[in-house]
C-alpha cells in the first residue's frame, strides 16, 4: 500500500466513523427532544408540551377546541395524613387514568401542568365521550404498599367559539373546575356566561336575586384567581 | 478505578453507579445529558445509554437510579433525596405503588461520589429484594 492509498483508506475510515457517530447523535437528540416534553410523574405531556399544543387550540377543523382543567381534591390532606408518597401516588394514578380514559379512548391530548393540575385538550366532537368517562374520576382507589388510598378529581371545561384564546379558555376552565369542587352531584362543570355572571355578582358580596350578603368567601377567591390567571377577563 | 476500596472501611460493598469506558469529548456530552435527564424516565433510558457510551463519568444518583428502574420497566413516580445519606423511590409495579429506601451508614470518610455510588448499589439491591417479596405475595 502506497502513501496515497493509506491516506485514502484513513479518510474513508474517519468518514465512516463520523457518519456513524453523527447518526447516533441525531438519534439521541431526537430522544432528548421527545423526552423533554414528557412528564416525570405521569405518562402525560409536561407543561412545555402543553405550551406547544396550546398554540393550535381553536385553530382549524381538526384542532382541539375544548380546554379541560382538572385538579385533585384534597391532595393536601392526603399528603398530611399519609405522607408525600401517597400524594405523589395519587398524581401518578390519576395520570394513568387520564391516559387510559381520555387520551386513548377519547383521542384527547393530556398534560400535567404542575403539581396536581392537569390540562386536557380535546375536540368538541369527543365531548360526549369525555363526559361519559368523567364519573370514573369521582373516586379513584389506589394502593401504596398494599394500603388502599383514595383520591378524586374535579374538572371544569371551556369550549372555544373562536373568539377566546387559549389563556382565556384555560382561565375559564379553571373557574369552572373550582365551582365543580363545591358541587356534590357533579365533578365536571362547563364554563358559561352565567357562571361568569355569578362569579361577578357574588364578588360584589350580594345575591343578585334577593340582595342578601354572601357569607361564603369562595366566590371572591375565584375572582382573585381569575384575575391572576387572565387579566383579559377582568 | 478501585471502587471496592473506595468506600470507607467497615462499610459493606455495594455495586457503584455504572461508568462508560470512553473519555474525551464524550465526558462533557454525557455530563450534560445526565443533567438533562435527572427527572424524566424515558430520557433516562436514552441518557443512560448515551452516558454509558460517551462518558466516563457516572450519572448523578437520581439519573442512575431512574435509568436502572427504566431498564427494568418500572415507572418511577418520585425520587426523594432524604439528605446526603439516604434516598427514597416511589415506583409503580403490578398496578400498585411501592417504596424503596436506602440509608447509608454514618461515616466521616464518605465523599459525595462514593456515597452516591453506595446509595445506588444499595437501592438496586433493596429493589431486587423488594420485587422478590412483592412477587411472592402477589403473584404466587
Amino acid at each position: 500500500m502506497n502513501l496515497q492509498e493509506a491516506i485514502g483508506s484513513l479518510e474513508s475510515a474517519i468518514k465512516d466513523a463520523l457518519d456513524s457517530s453523527l447518526k447516533e447523535a441525531i438519534k439521541a437528540l431526537e430522544e432528548v427532544v421527545k423526552a423533554a416534553l414528557l412528564d416525570d410523574m405521569t405518562p402525560l405531556g409536561n407543561s412545555q408540551a402543553l405550551r406547544l399544543a396550546a398554540s393550535s387550540v381553536g385553530k382549524g377543523e381538526d384542532a382541539s377546541d375544548v380546554v379541560v382543567f382538572g385538579d385533585l381534591n384534597g391532595l393536601k390532606n392526603l399528603n398530611e395524613e399519609f405522607g408525600y408518597a401517597a400524594g405523589d401516588a395519587a398524581i401518578g394514578e390519576v395520570g394513568k387514568l387520564i391516559k387510559t380514559l381520555l387520551v386513548e379512548q377519547c383521542g384527547a391530548q393530556a398534560f400535567r401542568r404542575s403539581g396536581d393540575e392537569f390540562v386536557v385538550l380535546l375536540s368538541s366532537r369527543s365531548l360526549g365521550q369525555f363526559k361519559d368517562r368523567v364519573g370514573s374520576f369521582a373516586s379513584c382507589s389506589f394502593q401504596v404498599e398494599e394500603e388502599t388510598r383514595k383520591t378524586a378529581m374535579s374538572f371544569g371545561y371551556a369550549v372555544s367559539s373562536g373568539e377566546a384564546d387559549f389563556a382565556s379558555l384555560i382561565a375559564r376552565a379553571e373557574i369552572a373546575c373550582k365551582l365543580a369542587k363545591f358541587q356534590d352531584d357533579e365533578s365536571c362543570v362547563e364554563w358559561s356566561e352565567e357562571i361568569e355572571r355569578e362569579v361577578r355578582d357574588s364578588s360584589r358580596g350580594r345575591c343578585k336575586s334577593c340582595g342578601a350578603r354572601f357569607e361564603c368567601s369562595m366566590p371572591r377567591l375565584l375572582v382573585r384567581e381569575r384575575r391572576r390567571l387572565s387579566p383579559a377577563l377582568k | 478505578m478501585q471502587l471496592e476500596n473506595s468506600y470507607p472501611i467497615g462499610v459493606p460493598f455495594r455495586i457503584p453507579r455504572p461508568r462508560g469506558e470512553n473519555g474525551g469529548a464524550g465526558t462533557a456530552v454525557g455530563a450534560l445529558l445526565a443533567l438533562l435527564f435527572t427527572t424524566n424516565p424515558v430520557a433516562v433510558l436514552a441518557g443512560g445509554a448515551i452516558g454509558d457510551a460517551l462518558a466516563n463519568q457516572p450519572l448523578p444518583l437520581e439519573a442512575a437510579i431512574r435509568s436502572y428502574f427504566a431498564q427494568k420497566g418500572l415507572p418511577i413516580i418520585s425520587f426523594y433525596r432524604l439528605g446526603p445519606y439516604a434516598a427514597r423511590v416511589l415506583f409503580n409495579y403490578l398496578d400498585q405503588y411501592w417504596i424503596v429506601e436506602s440509608h447509608a451508614p454514618q461515616n466521616p470518610n464518605w465523599t459525595p461520589e462514593n456515597l452516591d455510588d453506595w446509595l445506588y448499589g444499595d437501592m438496586v439491591q433493596t429493589l431486587e429484594a423488594k420485587l422478590t417479596q412483592i412477587n411472592r405475595r402477589l403473584i404466587q
